[in-house]
């Protein structure tokens, strides 16, 4: 009865291994218009589809707070913004850079900010979302309580594939995690789309290039 | 009974919904979009119907070796420190839920949309026990502040207009009034925030549980799922038996037609992949999480082997989108928290025959439900097998029908009395009696017989050829 | 058919003879039971089929059936009225015989006769019918088909998968969603002008006739084979 059980799995994964995959590499192969086919551009260009926003991928720390201070031009953000523990060693450099800005380490609830940065464990190319994990340095809600949160996504820990990423997640002994693919929304009345509903209406994602990501 | 479930007055509901002309363009609309984003969502893959013969089969295999794969599921539960109930029926689960919640004398309850904790009437239950429950999904949120069942598995109030949710909000919350959706939406998104902050106890249901792992799967939109496990104390996950998966590899291939075949969408905004308590150095997060496996008659359908491919479904609403019985009743008209097709199908084995005799015959049996489901659940096949054991308990079919198939069978299974009817049947629309025929003619033309049938004048032609 | 329909059978006769076929008709074959054995009654439906199921068995011709939904009922259903395990095996050989009748003219015929042409236009709204589009899977084969003949254009409905709403027993147990199904069709019908509508399917058709009948909309109906000999 085991060994039967072993040979029905095996002949679904068989066919799994098939399907579905392969597919949607070569629909999106076309459509993006990347000569180089960076995945990093493709990460962006998927993620936008899904209604976020992305900057190209930053090199180093110019780049980064560049794009920080553009983006917090542009969106109307308030005077404090909540990061994860994570990104602590950030803390003061992010203070002197902007200096009218109240950054603080977020302390598990953080209900009256309405910006938030916080880290993304993987990327995921096939549909643009990313993951986002929590454990000791980066709480449940930072991802989705504020109205604005950014995610800074090592270019290192984008997968082409849903299953290649839930893999690496598994392998890093992660065992909880969401994964987000643009602004929260819903089509409850009438059909009719509307972003942020419990969770943020603008998504920001900031791609770090790995050796920058790994410097900082 | 309880008298929240009325499958039986079908017809009724129907009627009434046919009546209402802004339940109807609001189905209709709504409808037309859901079966378009969703063609529009499976053109992404050239193989989708090899993935749905994956699905079935990897859905096949759980229904197969679902007493194995519970006990596992259950190991890694415990393992994860999340706390496994059994509930057999809705009543034990109430009770189930109760006793978690009252031991931790929680009273202010978030809810984020379940199919299951409709089907065993948790709102209701939790309310009259003293409980401040509140449904989060904006949809639910609306048909909970109207007294209303939900209408649509995955779109609760498609069926009404804006103008009357902003009439509902501007009374019953006494808001300014409006009818632009943003503003709406963001009405109940800043009143609802103040409840997340405040609740003891979130409830949620599950879209997959990993066999393999102990992982629970939740799928959403709009941010609230999120919210319900992560800020109040206690996480309290409800789940049918079936939707237990061998594997958690094989979600994404479920992560990728649900969502297209739900709503169109390549993914989910949200999809929640929880597997243990919050940890001592973590955050925030539920201190508790329970999962209660429902049973609810469940391994009954799962031991009749006609019928168990129904518990196959993973709720996605596809087939309640194509279905044109549908589009016109309204959720509604099914009496129960399942509709469509799907509901068609197992209400009268959830709730038992007798009691939702009428769902397998509102049908055309166009089979266009069972075309669009993404894990192949046969379902005008089951209708037809339903059908068939609704008639053969006497009691439940009109004597007329009965009759009238009898007669039919002695026309049909023989030559003589198919000739002497056919006569009789010649004069009778002769005379304009086939206009006494009332169900037909009140709404259509009398059927008019041709002078003489194919049969007389093949028999005169080919006397004439000889 | 038999009993509403006759000129649409000799029509079918006709172009079948025009094709060089030898056409019987055998009087035994009433019906395939599908009415009994979708309102659940599969023993009525069995006694009623038993004559047609033996005579079947028993020939080794092509089988013409002229209506989609009949048609799938012996094709796809009959292992479901619970056969005696002897006529299941003999079924199971001989349904691959049977064919629709726009199957059999084009894809066992081979489009034997140049289709016919109209003197004036005509637009026809084809009703695409579940069983023939989801279960046989033959409107392609019959679309080509009327693509064919000069002077006729088709119309399809906008969500074109559309039921008419008949569905057997249905169209007297619910008759207000049945005839608001059916209204949906005739209106589309009305609001593109066309002079009618064709399907493969007859009981579709009755369905909607009466219903036009009744509104007295001035829309005719028609097998869809016939339109290859109609003038
Ligand atoms: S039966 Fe199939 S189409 Fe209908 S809700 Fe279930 S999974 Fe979706």
């Amino acid at each position: 009865m085991s060994a039967d059980k072993e040979r029905i799995l095996a002949s679904i994964e068989s066919s799994l291994a098939h399907i579905s995959k392969t597919d949607f590499v070569e629909v999106f192969r076309q459509n993006v218009p990347f000569s180089d086919g960076s995945i990093l551009f493709k990460m962006k260009i998927e993620w936008e589809r899904n209604g976020g926003y992305c900057y190209d991928p930053l090199k180093n720390f110019d780049d980064l707070f560049f794009t920080l201070s553009s983006h917090f031009g542009t969106y109307p953000i308030g005077e404090t913004i909540a990061i994860s523990s994570a990104l602590k060693p950030f803390e003061t450099i992010l203070k002197q850079r902007f200096p009218h800005k109240r950054f603080f380490i977020e302390n598990g609830l953080i209900d009256q900010v309405n910006c938030s940065i916080c880290i993304a464990t993987a990327g995921i190319v096939e549909n643009g979302t990313i993951l986002v994990h929590w454990d000791s340095t980066q709480s449940r809600s930072i991802a989705v309580l504020p109205e604005h949160v950014i995610y800074l996504l090592n270019s290192k820990n984008i997968y082409e594939t849903m299953d290649d990423a839930f893999n690496a997640l598994r392998l890093k002994g992660i065992s909880g995690w969401v994964m987000i693919g643009g602004p929260s929304r819903t089509a409850d009345i009438e059909k009719v789309l509307v972003t942020g509903v419990h969770g943020p209406k603008f998504v920001s994602l900031l791609i770090l290039e790995e050796e920058f990501y790994d410097r900082a | 009974m309880n008298a929240n479930f009325y499958p039986n007055r079908f017809s009724k509901v129907a009627k009434e919904a046919l009546d209402n002309a802004d339940l109807q363009n609001a189905l209709t609309k709504a409808m037309h979009h859901s079966q378009m984003v969703r063609n529009q969502a499976v053109q992404d893959f050239s193989d989708w119907e090899e993935m749905r013969n994956a699905a079935y089969r990897i859905r096949k295999y759980t229904l197969d070796h679902l007493d194995e794969l519970l006990l596992q599921f259950e190991e890694n539960c415990v393992r994860n420190g999340v706390q496994v109930h059994y509930a057999w029926d809705a009543q034990s689960a109430c009770q189930t839920i109760h006793l978690i919640l009252s031991s931790k004398s929680a009273k202010r309850i978030v809810k984020s949309k379940s199919m299951t904790t409709e089907e065993i009437h948790l709102n209701h239950f939790l309310e009259s026990n003293g409980y401040e429950v509140v449904e989060t999904d904006l949809g639910e949120y609306i048909v909970q502040l109207r007294n209303e069942p939900p209408s649509h598995i995955t779109g609760p109030a498609i069926h009404l207009n804006r103008k009357q949710i902003a009439d509902l909000f501007h009374q019953k919350l006494q808001l300014p009034y409006t009818e632009d959706p943003e503003e709406l939406t963001k009405q109940a998104r800043t009143i609802l925030r103040q409840r997340f902050l405040t609740a003891d106890a979130g409830i949620s249901g599950v879209n997959f549980a990993c066999a393999d792992s102990g992982k629970i799967v939740i799928i959403e939109n709009e941010g609230n799922v999120r919210l319900t496990t992560s800020l109040p104390n206690i996480h309290i996950a409800l789940c049918g038996i079936e939707k237990i998966l061998a594997k958690e590899q094989y979600l994404p291939l479920f992560l990728r037609m649900l969502a297209r075949s739900a709503t169109g969408q390549r993914i989910n905004v949200y999809t929640n992949f929880l597997s243990r308590p919050r940890q001592p150095n973590e955050l925030d997060g539920p201190k508790e999480i329970h999962v209660i496996l429902l049973d609810n008659n469940r391994s009954k359908m799962l031991k009749d082997i006609e019928l168990r491919e129904s518990l196959l479904c993973i709720r996605c609403g596809a087939c309640l989108n194509v279905c044109p019985i549908y589009r016109r009743a309204g959720g509604h008209a099914y009496g129960y928290s399942y509709m469509g097709p799907i509901g068609a199908v197992i209400t009268p084995q959830l709730i038992g025959l007798q009691n939702a005799h009428l769902l397998p015959y509102a049908s055309t049996l166009c089979t266009a439900c069972g075309d669009v489901c993404p894990v192949k659940v046969p379902l005008p096949q089951q209708l037809l097998t339903l059908r068939q054991r609704i008639a053969e308990q006497a009691s439940l079919r009109p004597w007329l029908e009965k009759v009238g198939f009898k007669i039919w069978k002695w026309m049909f299974s023989n030559n003589a009395f198919y000739v002497l009817l056919t006569y009789l049947l010649g004069f009778a629309s002769k005379f304009g009696m086939m206009k006494l025929f009332k169900p037909w003619s009140t709404y259509r033309a009398p059927l008019r017989r041709a002078p003489l049938t194919f049969r007389q004048q093949w028999k005169k032609r080919t006397y004439h050829e000889r | 058919m038999d009993q509403f329909f006759p000129d649409s059978v000799w029509k079918a006769v006709q172009l079948l003879k025009q094709a060089n076929c030898d056409v019987v008709f055998e009087e035994k074959a009433l019906c395939c039971g599908q009415p009994a054995f979708n309102s659940g009654y599969r023993k009525d439906a069995y006694e009623v089929a038993k004559p047609l199921i033996d005579l079947l068995t028993m020939t080794n011709e092509p089988i013409v059936v002229l209506s989609g939904s009949c048609c799938s009922m012996i094709k796809i259903h009959y292992h479901e009225l619970h056969l005696p395990p002897e006529l299941e095996q003999q079924w199971v050989k001989w349904k691959n015989r049977v064919f629709e009748f726009c199957d059999f003219w084009v894809n066992v015929l081979q489009n034997p006769t140049l289709p016919n042409s109209f003197k004036s236009p005509l637009r026809v709204l084809f009703h695409r019918s579940c069983h023939a589009l989801r279960e046989l899977k033959i409107v392609s084969a019959a679309e080509t088909l009327l693509q064919q003949i000069p002077n006729l254009e088709l119309v399809y409905t906008n969500d074109f998968d559309a039921c008419c709403g008949f569905g057997g027993t249905f169209a007297v147990k619910f008759p207000e969603i049945s005839i608001s199904m059916a209204d949906s069709k005739l209106d589309y019908a009305m609001q593109h002008k066309v002079d009618g509508i064709a399907s493969l399917d007859m009981s579709c058709l009755m369905h909607l006739q009466a219903r036009s009948q009744k509104r007295f909309l001035p829309l005719k109906f028609w097998y869809a084979p016939e339109l290859l000999i109609y003038q």
